[in-house]
């Protein structure tokens, strides 16, 4: 009780709050809030992906420019893991997220019972209560006067306490000494910490070298190049993880190293006897892909292909659907709920990316992208200066514009796309 | 709603002053070297005073970049708001390019008179320089990019205006923003 105190005055005090000097969105530069690790292991909100997504074409990586086509879920390892760290900041970023959602209308995926409080501290109704969705044990938390602070549903903790901190008068606070905070703060973070708070999905055990997939899934590099299938699929939700092996999310990786050195040795040490090579340090991570691509890259070239521009599909996150796209019409949802043709012929049934309500019983209809829309999009974003984009087909609506810094003589002129510095 | 004055003059988004405020921490903390900020309470645009590198052309020179920063920043528009653009208008931006600024607003970065003279920069102080346009990504910061610019100045071997500078400043004389014009970028050399 009295730990709780304190911490809900940190929470109200943002001065005293302490800067994390890691786990910071590079986007927003706060704290990073429902983290997103992309395929090339740099982390972002959930918020700062998907704005910094394009909705015409393949997005980038805002770090390492690396190419994805999904938009991925949020990490809930990572999730829990800042909650517990940085409870005071999270909370904080959590109550300024939530404000903007009710400004934007549209919400971000809610993972525990946490977020049901604070809705109703909120006084907000739109969003029904999200524990219902997730399946999470919301019976032990008392909606409106106790908050869980960690709900080990989703985390694969065994042996969590599940403690549960009372907020219902947050307003009277300031019991503990000033003085005392700091090293108390200190000290629960360690003993708040376990490795069980982030263990690998497929061997159980502290995670060395972490990999996210797709669908937030965490692992050992090593537990997922020793599945040998054609498309990496997680063994959890079985979702695919598309464009090849993901790359070590090293802020994570060194985290761990540096709060459980013995254990981070350990499992080192181990991996090494086993003698299979996980490359040293692996300083990939930053590099481009240079690897495969997928068939669908040019997709903008080519008028045929169907995109539905500004859509995603709520499963497997491909940002803008190609392809054949079904809509919920059940779903009231301002966001809207849509599938991708593969997603759609194996039905999944994980709740929508924004916090949509959707059932198994909702029924979808097949949406025919706006062609002359997307041509004219196309067209337009393509003056913009994408590096590949068809000079000859645009060049004749170029000359009529007034042509500011086209150069008459185009031969030699070409569309750098790398950075000048 | 098409016209980049009104498109300015909107204030920065709860995320965007967030955001500009870590920042203007971060540089009086640790600015870039050779750049100072100009303290003003205007955190939407920023002056920041530039003095050329010792060993190069522009060393011992001071010249003065503007940083505006659009409503929000640091995301290019809202998806919402290219999708939300009727037939007329993607014709409007196809043909006279005169919406073109709601897409690619980032933020923008000008010389003020007098603008080094510089292969890259035209006599009205816009800059040639892709990561201020197509290429910005959202992890870039104020800091990053004076650095940027220091780096392109510096790596100038010639102090010369650009080839099509009268033709370019001519076309910007009603006050066009360079985020409206469609950037060819020459080379990398410099």
């Amino acid at each position: 009780m009295e730990n709780n105190a304190f911490r809900d005055q940190i929470m109200e005090d943002n001065e005293h709050e302490e800067m994390p000097d890691s786990f910071v969105c590079c986007v927003c530069l706060d704290l990073l809030y429902k983290p997103i690790v992309l395929s090339c292991g740099h982390m972002c909100c959930f918020w700062c992906v998907y704005n910094s997504m394009s909705c015409l074409r393949e997005s980038q990586c805002p770090v390492c420019r690396n190419q994805y086509y999904h938009f991925p879920t949020v990490c809930q390892l990572l999730h829990f893991l800042l909650l517990k760290i940085y409870t005071a900041a999270y909370k904080r970023r959590e109550s300024q997220t939530l404000e903007e959602e009710k400004k934007s209308g549209f919400y971000s995926p809610q993972f525990d019972p946490d977020t049901c409080e604070s809705q109703a501290k909120f006084g907000h109704s739109g969003i029904p209560s999200s524990s219902s969705i997730l399946n999470l044990t919301s019976n032990s938390c008392n909606v409106g006067t106790s908050e869980c602070l960690e709900q080990s549903g989703s985390t694969a903790n065994e042996g969590d306490e599940g403690t549960i901190f009372s907020n219902r008068e947050p307003d009277i606070i300031g019991t503990p000494a000033k003085g005392k905070k700091l090293p108390q703060e200190e000290l629960s973070l360690q003993q708040k910490l376990s490795v069980a708070d982030v263990t690998c999905t497929m061997c159980k055990q502290l995670l060395f070298h972490p990999v996210v997939l797709n669908c937030g899934h965490v692992y050992c590099q090593i537990c997922v190049i020793n599945i040998d299938d054609e498309m990496l699929r997680c063994k959890v939700c079985q979702s695919p993880h598309p464009r090849g092996l993901p790359k070590v999310c090293l802020e994570l990786d060194h985290f761990l190293e540096e709060q459980f050195p013995e254990e981070y040795g350990q499992r080192r040490d181990a991996i090494e006897l086993q003698q299979i090579k996980v490359k040293p340090d692996t300083p990939s991570s930053c590099s481009l892909d240079g690897g495969k691509k997928p068939e669908n890259t040019d997709w903008w070239s080519d008028p045929d292909s169907k995109v539905h521009i500004g859509v995603g599909c709520d499963f497997c996150g491909m940002f803008p659907i190609i392809g054949d796209r079904y809509r919920c019409i059940d779903c009231k949802e301002k966001m809207g709920f849509d599938l991708c043709g593969d997603c759609y012929a194996s039905r999944s049934k994980l709740p929508g990316r924004f916090n949509q309500q959707h059932t198994s019983e909702h029924k979808f209809k097949l949406v025919q992208p706006n062609i002359i829309h997307n041509i004219m999009l196309r067209l337009a974003t393509a003056q913009l200066g994408e590096g590949s984009i068809d000079l000859e087909s645009i060049g004749n609506i170029e000359v009529t514009s007034d042509g500011a810094a086209l150069f008459g003589d185009g031969e030699d002129n070409h569309n750098d796309s790398e950075a000048a510095n | 709603m098409t016209s980049s004055s009104a498109a300015a003059r909107k204030n920065l988004s709860k995320i965007a002053c967030n955001r500009l405020q870590k920042e203007l921490v971060e540089w009086q903390v640790n600015p870039p070297t050779g750049f100072k900020h100009k303290v003003t309470d205007n955190l939407q645009r920023w002056v920041v005073e530039v003095t050329g590198a010792p060993g190069t052309l522009y060393a011992n020179e001071t010249y003065q970049l503007q940083v505006d920063f659009p409503e929000n920043y640091p995301m290019e528009a809202p998806q919402v708001l290219l999708l939300s653009l009727s037939y007329i208008n993607l014709y409007r931006l196809l043909v006279f390019s005169d919406v073109i600024l709601l897409l690619s607003t980032v933020l923008q970065v000008i010389f003020l008179h007098p603008a080094p003279l510089h292969p890259h920069i035209y006599s009205n102080g816009h800059i040639c320089l892709d990561i201020l346009y197509d290429s910005w990504s959202p992890a870039m910061t104020v800091s990053s990019i004076c650095i940027s610019i220091l780096s392109m100045l510096s790596s100038s071997t010639t102090k010369q205006r650009p080839e099509d500078n009268d033709r370019y400043v001519k076309n910007c004389r009603n006050g066009r923003s360079p985020k409206e014009t469609r950037w060819w970028f020459h080379d990398d050399k410099v």
